[in-house]
């Protein structure tokens, strides 16, 4: 494999490997490297973006910077398998190192994983996506990646390989050439799991019916809507909603995690997300931020809050086409984006957290305050959220303003007792394999969904008064599992189901 | 179905009014006790306060046994009318065109049907006439005619609900009107008639009621094979809308109870959501 390199004329061949990235899939890279007589030239073959090609100046300008010598000969780079498009810099070093090897200043047959961009003075820099590479190449036997110290920490969240952090080129080539070699990067710790809420739920007073539809939700992983005037503590009840999220487990930490390394949101201080994921994106947000997108694909705010939460404020304001963009990953738990010659699947398990008012002044319905809407206004405004999208959406509840006499009244219950009853329903879904009912799929839920004639009657009832769709049929079954659950009970009785269909009244 | 003057099942208290047409065009039908009705009368272009009005007081007086009559138009009309029926109450609709000549939007074609089958649908005019601008303020003495009182939730300076009005005070019968905002155009002419001293202030239906109410036979509950939570939550709603929280506390019962109790309910068609969490009684 290492290259030889006689004087003048001879032919040197090297290669090394890389990994590439589409969406979260990651697959290892041959980066091959041939260095000829000819004139003096370099060429990246093997479907590689713009960033790539680019690569070509980078590496000249890091190897002659870093006292190597770049030979003045015909290169021809070429990434295997050549079929698939590949982007971004996490190519340099790879490529780098391969010329180094073919002009035969390289002599070692250490085979790493190479993973970082190349600056023109030589030295390392992070790329996105560390993680789903550095775990790919893992699970295909890799035991070495290279990379910069800024992502050396992300990288070391792989425990099965050994991670060299260099800061330079030079670095890199003394460790492979065994004159310098670089400790392992230990272990990163996995740390405090940070999840919480920045408001308890002791601290809420009232709103009986809203901290039941949430202890549902993060029971079952179910969207919620909270319908209701401004100042009624909509927005109260969302930011204490991660408070009562179950335990962040290792794996779904390491999926989430994934996630946020691919759109470049990890760093040395923050190598694994400490704390379940909670996303508040503004409603200017476009279709593409919200869902992802752009060439080449990033994943967005859905996205980002897999496996945790998404808070959408003031839902119909939000523009119409990120909302039914919403459709697909709310009903999947996943998107795909299709780009020319690119197509990137992001996972997006996240819970649907949103608010709005009830009209677009904001009091249709308040005991205290004016409503200034004609009735077809109201109408329109609540006509934003389509009915494919609020049937997506398995809990509605109405968030009235607060009467001063219950804002005294008894002490709230406090978020760590709400999430214990949340961790005995999630324990009930992952003995079904899954991690939460909302993602049970229906063989499974048919299974596990035993109805008693009485349960079933009435659901039959609700069929025929025609206020379930299909869709609607199986996702009011899936909360009523989980309000079963919730009281660890097996068959689920008519109550829970009865409450299910409560909550999923139209708005 | 057509009744003239002279047929006993003319209704009584129109028949009492000097310029009553001589045929009324019917579908659908009056029973007794229709001629203890109140006419629900507006603007067709209500804001929601008015039609949050209309809807609580048309299914107030629904719910005490009074028949809500109205002119099937926009707005405040048509919302007293459904009202009435979603309360499972009669309500009646005076038509300002021949019965077969009505062509509203299709939600209120769609009321119209409802009324004929929950209660009566009147013209005086022949089932095939459109119907014209001048048809409609002055089929408006037949609503007056009908009711022993008018009620004007909101009416704009000129209004055809003051037609109404004006006509029921030329019948001696008792005219009230409901206070909006003093700022707004909707609630001028309402204003006008408590200033002028012509209508009396309605607040809610007891108002109403307290002037028609004595002739009313005296209602029952209806006894339902209903458990305990089940009547306590139906008893809670069965005078005004509340909201699930609220029901909750006052019972002293978890809000999940509540809810799946409403649900259940709901599906027997004893209550009804109006929205946000908020419910209320049906009676049949």
């Amino acid at each position: 494999m290492a290259a030889l390199a006689a004087e003048g004329t001879a032919r040197g061949l090297a290669t090394t490997r890389a990994c590439a990235l589409w969406g979260l899939d990651a697959q290892l890279v041959r980066v091959e490297v041939d260095v000829a007589p000819g004139l003096p030239s370099m060429h990246v073959v093997g479907l590689a973006d713009a960033a790539i090609r680019e690569a070509r100046e980078r590496v000249r300008s890091a190897v002659r910077n870093s006292g190597f010598e770049f030979p003045l000969r015909r290169i021809t780079v070429n990434l295997a398998p050549a079929d698939r498009r590949k982007e971004g810099t996490g190519f340099d070093l790879a490529i780098a190192v391969g010329v180094l090897r073919a002009s035969g200043q390289l002599q070692s047959t250490a085979d790493p994983l190479l993973v970082a961009e190349l600056a023109l003075d030589g030295s390392l820099r992070p790329v996105r996506g560390c993680l789903p590479r550095v775990a790919a190449a893992a699970a295909r036997g890799v035991d070495e990646v290279v990379v910069s110290r800024e992502n050396a920490s992300e990288a070391a969240a792989v425990d099965t390989l050994a991670v060299r952090a260099a800061r330079t080129l030079r670095e890199v080539v003394a460790h492979l050439d065994s004159t310098a070699p670089i400790v392992g990067e230990p272990a990163a710790p996995l740390g405090e799991d940070t999840s919480g809420g920045e408001v308890d739920f002791a601290d809420i007073a009232g709103q009986a019916s809203a901290r039941r539809a949430l202890e549902i939700a993060a029971a079952g992983g179910h969207n919620v809507l909270l319908v209701g005037p401004p100042g009624t503590g909509k927005t109260l009840l969302a930011r204490a909603f991660p408070g009562i999220l179950p335990a962040f487990t290792p794996r779904e930490r390491f999926e989430a995690s994934v996630v946020h390394s691919v759109a470049g949101l990890l760093g040395p201080d923050r190598p694994l997300l400490a704390a379940r994921p909670y996303r508040a994106p503004h409603h200017t947000l476009s279709a593409y931020a919200l869902v992802g997108g752009a060439s080449p694909p990033r994943p967005g705010e859905v996205s980002l809050a897999h496996r945790g939460a998404l808070f959408l404020d003031e839902l119909p304001e939000y523009p119409a086409a990120a909302l039914e963009a919403l459709r697909e990953p709310l009903e999947d738990g996943r998107i795909t984006i299709s780009r020319a010659g690119a197509a990137a699947t992001y996972p997006a398990r996240t819970i649907l957290v949103a608010a709005m008012n009830p009209c677009a002044c904001g009091f249709f319905g308040d005991a205290e305050r004016e409503c200034r809407c004609l009735p077809e206004q109201v109408a329109r405004y609540r006509a934003r959220i389509s009915g494919p999208l609020l049937d997506r959406i398995d809990l509605r509840v109405g968030v009235p303003r607060v009467q001063a006499a219950a804002l005294r009244s008894v002490s709230a219950e406090p978020s760590h007792a709400i999430r214990e009853r949340v961790e005995g329903a999630r324990r009930a879904a992952r003995a079904r394999g899954v991690l939460a009912n909302a993602e049970l799929p229906l063989s499974a839920l048919r299974r596990w969904s035993r109805l008693s004639d009485q349960t079933h009657a009435l659901l039959e009832l609700a069929v025929a008064k025609d206020r379930l769709s299909s869709r609607g049929y199986h996702r009011v079954i899936r909360v009523a599992r989980t309000i079963a659950d919730l009281e660890s009970s097996a068959e689920i009785a008519e109550l829970h189901l009865a409450e299910a269909l409560s909550l999923r009244r139209e708005l | 179905m057509i009744l003239t003057r002279a047929d006993p099942s003319y209704p009584a208290h129109l028949a009492q009014c000097p310029d009553a047409p001589e045929a009324l065009h019917v579908r659908g039908a009056f029973v007794r006790g229709d001629e203890i009705a109140v006419a629900v009368v507006g603007t067709r272009s209500m804001t929601s306060y008015g039609e949050r009005v209309a809807c609580d007081l048309a299914r107030d007086l629904a719910l005490s046994g009074v028949t809500v009559v109205s002119g099937l138009a926009h707005g405040i009309d048509e919302t007293a009318h459904r009202a009435a029926l979603d309360a499972g109450g009669r309500t009646i609709a005076v038509l300002g065109c021949g019965l077969a000549a009505f062509h509203g939007s299709i939600a209120r074609r769609r009321l119209l049907e409802r009324i004929a089958t929950g209660g009566a649908v009147v013209s005086e005019y022949d089932d095939d006439f459109a119907g014209a601008a001048w048809t409609f303020p002055v089929r408006n003495r037949i609503i007056a005619g009908l009711t022993l009182a008018t009620v004007v939730v909101e009416a704009g300076a000129p209004s055809g609900a003051l037609i109404t009005a004006a006509r029921a005070l030329d019948y001696d019968r008792a005219v009230f009107a409901v206070p909006g905002s003093i700022y707004g155009a909707k609630s001028i002419g309402c204003h006008r008639l408590i200033t002028e001293g012509r209508a009396r202030l309605c607040r809610r239906a007891a108002d109403v009621l307290a002037e028609v109410g004595a002739m009313l036979p005296a209602r029952e509950r209806p006894r339902l094979p209903l458990s305990p939570l089940e009547r306590a939550v139906f008893e809670a709603v069965f005078a005004e809308a509340r909201h699930i929280d609220e029901i909750a506390r006052d019972a002293a019962r978890p809000v999940e109870e509540v809810s799946a109790t409403l649900t259940l309910l709901e599906l027997r068609d004893l209550v009804r959501g109006v929205g946000d969490g908020r419910f209320v009684a049906r009676v049949s």
